[in-house]
C-alpha cells in the first residue's frame, strides 16, 4: 500500500513524539535507513520540539505574578493553602516567590514590623490593607482604576462625597508620576477608603491610599512598613491615615510622601 | 471546594502556553491566564472529580482565547519583543532574537494548527488528550499536527518559502540539523 515515497502522516507525527508501538518503530526505523528525505524530515521535525521548548519553557521559572495567585484562590481560606504551595513552588522551581508568601500570609503573622501604637489596632490593619490594595491593583493591566484621571473633577468630587471630606488627588507631576486615576475600596464600616494611582514614563506605579480611622488614633510621624514586597510610608492625621506605596528607594518614597502630606492636610 | 494549591500548580505551564497562543506578549498572556483561572472557579462544580484538573483548564484557555478572537475589537495578536528586548543585557539579546524569531513563526499558524502544535510538542498532551481539550477528533488532531509541522518548517527557514507543503509526498531538504 505504501511506497518508498509515500508515508502515513499519522504515523510520521507518532513517530516523532515517540508513541509508536514497539513494532511499528522498528519498521518505521527500519524505512528511515533507506530514505534520506523521511530520515532528514524526522530530523527537523525533531529538532522543532527542542526550538520550542527553548523558547518557551523559561516561562515556568518566571515568578508568577500575584494578580494570577490571587486569581487561583479568590476565598481567604484558599489564600492561606496557596501560601503554602507557593512555598512548595518556590522550593520545587528553584523560583524564589517568597514576597508572594509573605503577602498571602495572614495580617496578624506579617505585620510584626510596622509600628503597633499601645491598644491601636487598627492601624497595622489599615497598612494591610493599603499594602493589600496596592499589591492586587498596581500590576493591573486592564482596570488599574475605576475613574480615569481625565475628569479630574468628577473624580475628586465623587471620591470626596463618599469619604465624606474634601479632597483633590494629589498633584506628583512636578516629581514626574502622572495621575492614572483612582477607585473607591471597601475597608471599615462607615470608612470605605479611597487609592489614588500614579505613574512614571517608564510605567512605574505608586498608590496613595486613604481613609478615616476606625478608632480615634494618635497622631505620627512618617512611618515606614514592608510588606509582602511593597514598600509603605503611611502616617496618621486628624484620624485620617494615609499611605504611599510602591517599589521605590526609601529616599525617594519619603521624598514623595512629604508632598502628599503637604497637599491632603486636612 | 476548589483545590487552589492544584490550580496554582498548573499556572507556570498555563502561562507558557498562553505566551506562545498570544505571540509573545507577556501581558496579553497573563491576561488570558488570569481569565482562565476566574471562569475556573466560576466553573468548578462542573469539573469531574477524578478527571485531570490540566486538560480542564486548558480546555477553559482554549475557549477562551477562540471566543476572544472572535471579539471584532480583539487586541492584535502578534505581540512586539521590542519590549523584552530592551529590558535585557545585550549578552542575552541574541538568544532573545531567536526566540523572538520562534514565537512569531508560531504565531502565524493558523490558530487551529498552532493549538494543537502547542498542546502535543510543548505541553506534552496525548494525542487523544489535546483532541478533548479542544473538542475535535483525534483524527482532525493528527491532520492540523501534521500541516502546522510542515508549516512551521517553511516558516522557520527549514524549507525554502513557496515549496508547497506535501500532502503526502516528502521532499528532501538536506538540511537537516
Amino acid at each position: 500500500m505504501k511506497t518508498t515515497a509515500l508515508i502515513d502522516n499519522d504515523e510520521l507525527m507518532a513517530f516523532v513524539d515517540g508513541v509508536l508501538d514497539v513494532k511499528s518503530r522498528e519498521q518505521f526505523e527500519e524505512r528511515l535507513r533507506d530514505d534520506a528525505a523521511l530520515a532528514a524530515t524526522v530530523a527537523v521535525l525533531r529538532a522543532q520540539r527542542k526550538v520550542l521548548h527553548g523558547a518557551l519553557d523559561p516561562v515556568l521559572n518566571e515568578p508568577i505574578p500575584q494578580r494570577l495567585l490571587l486569581a487561583a484562590a479568590p476565598s481567604k481560606v484558599s489564600r492561606q493553602r496557596v501560601a503554602a504551595a507557593v512555598v512548595w513552588l518556590a522550593v520545587g522551581l528553584g523560583v524564589g516567590s517568597l514576597a508572594s508568601w509573605q503577602y498571602l500570609t495572614p495580617p496578624d503573622v506579617t505585620t510584626s514590623r510596622v509600628a503597633n501604637g499601645g491598644g491601636v489596632t487598627d492601624l497595622p490593619r489599615f497598612v494591610h490593607q493599603a499594602t493589600m490594595a496596592h499589591a492586587v491593583y498596581a500590576p493591573e493591566v486592564r482596570h488599574p482604576v475605576e475613574v480615569r484621571s481625565g475628569d479630574s473633577q468628577a473624580l475628586d468630587g465623587w471620591l470626596s462625597n463618599r469619604l465624606g471630606r474634601k479632597m483633590q488627588a494629589p498633584d506628583l507631576s512636578g516629581q514626574g508620576f502622572a495621575l492614572v486615576g483612582g477607585r473607591l475600596l471597601p475597608a471599615e464600616v462607615g470608612k470605605p477608603a479611597a487609592q489614588f494611582m500614579y505613574e512614571d514614563r517608564q510605567g512605574q506605579r505608586l498608590t496613595v491610599y486613604l481613609r478615616g480611622m476606625a478608632q480615634p488614633t494618635p497622631e505620627t510621624a512618617f512611618r515606614f512598613a514592608e510588606q509582602g514586597g511593597v514598600s509603605t510610608f503611611y502616617w496618621v492625621e486628624r484620624d485620617w491615615g494615609y499611605a504611599l506605596s510602591g517599589d521605590l528607594a526609601r529616599p525617594q518614597l519619603l521624598r514623595l510622601a512629604r508632598h502628599i502630606h503637604a497637599q491632603l492636610s486636612v | 471546594m476548589i483545590v487552589a494549591h492544584h490550580v496554582v500548580e498548573q499556572i507556570p505551564s498555563l502561562r507558557r502556553y498562553a505566551r506562545a497562543l498570544t505571540g509573545g506578549n507577556a501581558a496579553d498572556a497573563d491576561d488570558l491566564v488570569q481569565d482562565t483561572l476566574e471562569r475556573a472557579y466560576v466553573k468548578w462544580s462542573l469539573f469531574r472529580r477524578g478527571s485531570r484538573l490540566r486538560p480542564w483548564l486548558f480546555s477553559i484557555m482554549h475557549n477562551l482565547f477562540i471566543n476572544d478572537l472572535r471579539r471584532p475589537e480583539r487586541r492584535v495578536v502578534l505581540g512586539s519583543m521590542d519590549e523584552a528586548l530592551a529590558i535585557d543585557t545585550p549578552a542575552r539579546q541574541e538568544q532573545l532574537v531567536l526566540v523572538a524569531e520562534v514565537l512569531a513563526a508560531v504565531a502565524r499558524l493558523p490558530v487551529d494548527q498552532r493549538e494543537v502544535l502547542l498542546l502535543v510538542s510543548v505541553e506534552e498532551f496525548s494525542y487523544a488528550e489535546a483532541a478533548r481539550i479542544l473538542d475535535i477528533p483525534v483524527g482532525t488532531v493528527m491532520s492540523r499536527l501534521f500541516r502546522a509541522r510542515m508549516q512551521l518548517r517553511v516558516l522557520t527557514g527549514e524549507q525554502v518559502a513557496g515549496d508547497a507543503v506535501p500532502a503526502l509526498r516528502l521532499v528532501k531538504t538536506g538540511e537537516a540539523t
